[in-house]
């Protein structure tokens, strides 16, 4: 979800405006570091590939559908920097050309989707590195529904922080976070599938995330 | 999707020029933020300001000809928003009344409202700035403002390539999604569809690459922005840019 123009006060919206413009500062120096020629292209293609795997897909009903946030299947495939910048990307292009997401809450929204579920992505591929036997497959699901879980809190927080004070804070963290249980684990078993293609397709491109390979015999992506 | 957020009821190449057209990006993006700056710290319950920002955003957004389904396909998903806006009502704290047998927050009900009036406004200029604004111009609109060229080469080669990966994965889904069966097809369909277009857009990067070695830099930002055939604002374009936001402010202070 994202907060539309209005709906968080001014202050906060600066000030998360000013920690993901610190934040993509940051990434973007680490990307630059570590892609050099390819700092640009890579996460170019996979902020387009984002802007892509967002249009809903699996309709739900009342307006809602299914389609993949990614920010987890991008840290994990490719870490959190390069996550992050992509974010970035997303956000200001759907804000400015999708009217998605509202132009004075930018901020916000990459702190929520970009900033937030990239760090706890990050938090869960570093415990699967050190637990060898687990597989990059339940890495991916695990990160992906943390990471959604970590984008609705923070929203949330965001919402709850800086929204108004009509309503009693928890009522909002309880709304949006009961709206995102099916969604957090939906990201995570359509994240797996998707690594599950990788894998069997192009496992080269997995070899990065420094995880156990999947089994080919599973079922799932195929 | 994003190949320049024109109208869909044009064709590539056919764009009706209108005046919002003319404008420099830069100026263009200043006066959006301008007006939704004004819009957001109006206080909840001023309705009357906010219907008359609502007023001035559906001119600028009838000036620049963007089109109802366009617009009605953005409010469609807003639908969450208007049923959290709902729950403030329902949950608002405060004096009750009664609306079609409801028991509302008074205060709750004012806050709602204005929420979701001022997300309405956002959607419309929004819409009213890529309805007039390539992408091309946008990224140097936000270049001229001072936002570092890494960052608007990336937006402006994510927005670009969105348009390429966008066809693809639709064509993937389609051919999926014939093929499948059951309660699942659609699911693995998407998850087919993303997967392989994930290996498709590690394969871009490559030839990208390749592209611009061949062009003999590392560099893409030239390719990406074609900076000089994009006018520059004058006082005058910055007078007409932020019209809207001073009228906007004008009823805010006087309404």
């Amino acid at each position: 979800m994202h907060i539309p123009d209005g709906w968080v006060d001014l202050p906060i919206s600066i000030g998360a405006a000013a920690i993901g413009a610190a934040s993509v500062g940051v990434a973007g120096r680490r990307v630059a570091a570590r892609l050099v020629e390819r700092a640009t292209t890579l996460p170019a293609v996979l902020a387009a590939y984002l802007l892509v795997a967002q249009v809903p897909a699996v309709p739900l009903g009342v307006g809602t559908s299914a389609h993949l946030v990614g920010t987890g299947l991008v840290t994990v495939l490719v870490g959190p920097s390069v996550a992050i910048v992509c974010v970035a990307a997303v956000v200001v292009v759907q804000a400015l050309v999708l009217a998605d997401g509202g132009v004075t809450a930018l901020g916000l929204n990459l702190l929520a989707n970009g900033v937030a579920p990239a760090l706890a992505a990050a938090a869960v591929l570093a415990l699967g590195r050190r637990r060898t036997s687990t597989s990059v497959q339940v890495v991916a699901a695990v990160a992906a529904t943390l990471a959604t879980a970590a984008a609705a809190a923070t929203t949330a927080a965001e919402l709850a922080i800086g929204g108004t004070d009509v309503i009693p804070p928890g009522t909002v963290a309880g709304v949006i976070g009961g709206a995102h249980v099916v969604v957090a684990l939906g990201e995570g078993v359509l994240t797996a599938a998707i690594v599950g293609v990788i894998a069997r397709l192009r496992p080269d491109l997995l070899h990065g995330t420094r995880l156990a390979p999947v089994s080919t015999t599973g079922s799932v992506g195929r | 999707m994003t190949g320049g957020g024109h109208g869909a009821a044009l064709r590539p190449g056919e764009r009706v020029v209108g005046p919002l057209d003319r404008l420099a990006p830069e100026s263009k993006l200043v006066g959006l933020v301008a007006f939704l700056l004004v819009s957001a710290v109006t206080p909840p319950g001023r309705f009357a300001v906010l219907a008359a920002h609502a007023a001035v955003a559906v001119t600028v957004a009838a000036a620049a000809a963007v089109p109802l389904r366009t617009l009605a396909r953005r409010f469609l998903l807003d639908v969450p928003l208007v049923v959290l806006a709902f729950t403030y009502a329902t949950a608002g704290r405060g004096p009750r009344t009664s609306v079609l047998g409801l028991s509302l927050s008074v205060a709750g009900l004012e806050v709602g409202s204005s929420m979701v009036a001022k997300a309405t406004i956002g959607i419309i200029a929004v819409s009213a700035l890529a309805a007039t604004t390539s992408v091309t111009e946008t990224v140097t609109g936000l270049r001229r403002l001072g936002l570092p060229g890494w960052f608007t080469d990336l937006i402006g080669l994510s927005a670009r390539q969105a348009g390429v990966l966008g066809a693809d994965v639709e064509r993937l889904r389609l051919a999926a999604s014939v093929r499948g069966r059951g309660r699942w097809s659609e699911w693995t369909a998407v998850a087919r569809a993303l997967g392989v277009s994930f290996i498709r857009a590690t394969e871009r990067v490559d030839r990208l690459q390749l592209a611009a070695q061949a062009r003999g830099g590392t560099s893409l930002g030239a390719i990406v922005v074609a900076g000089p055939t994009i006018t520059a604002a004058t006082a005058a374009t910055w007078a007409l840019a932020t019209l809207p936001a001073a009228a906007a402010l004008a009823t805010r202070l006087l309404v």
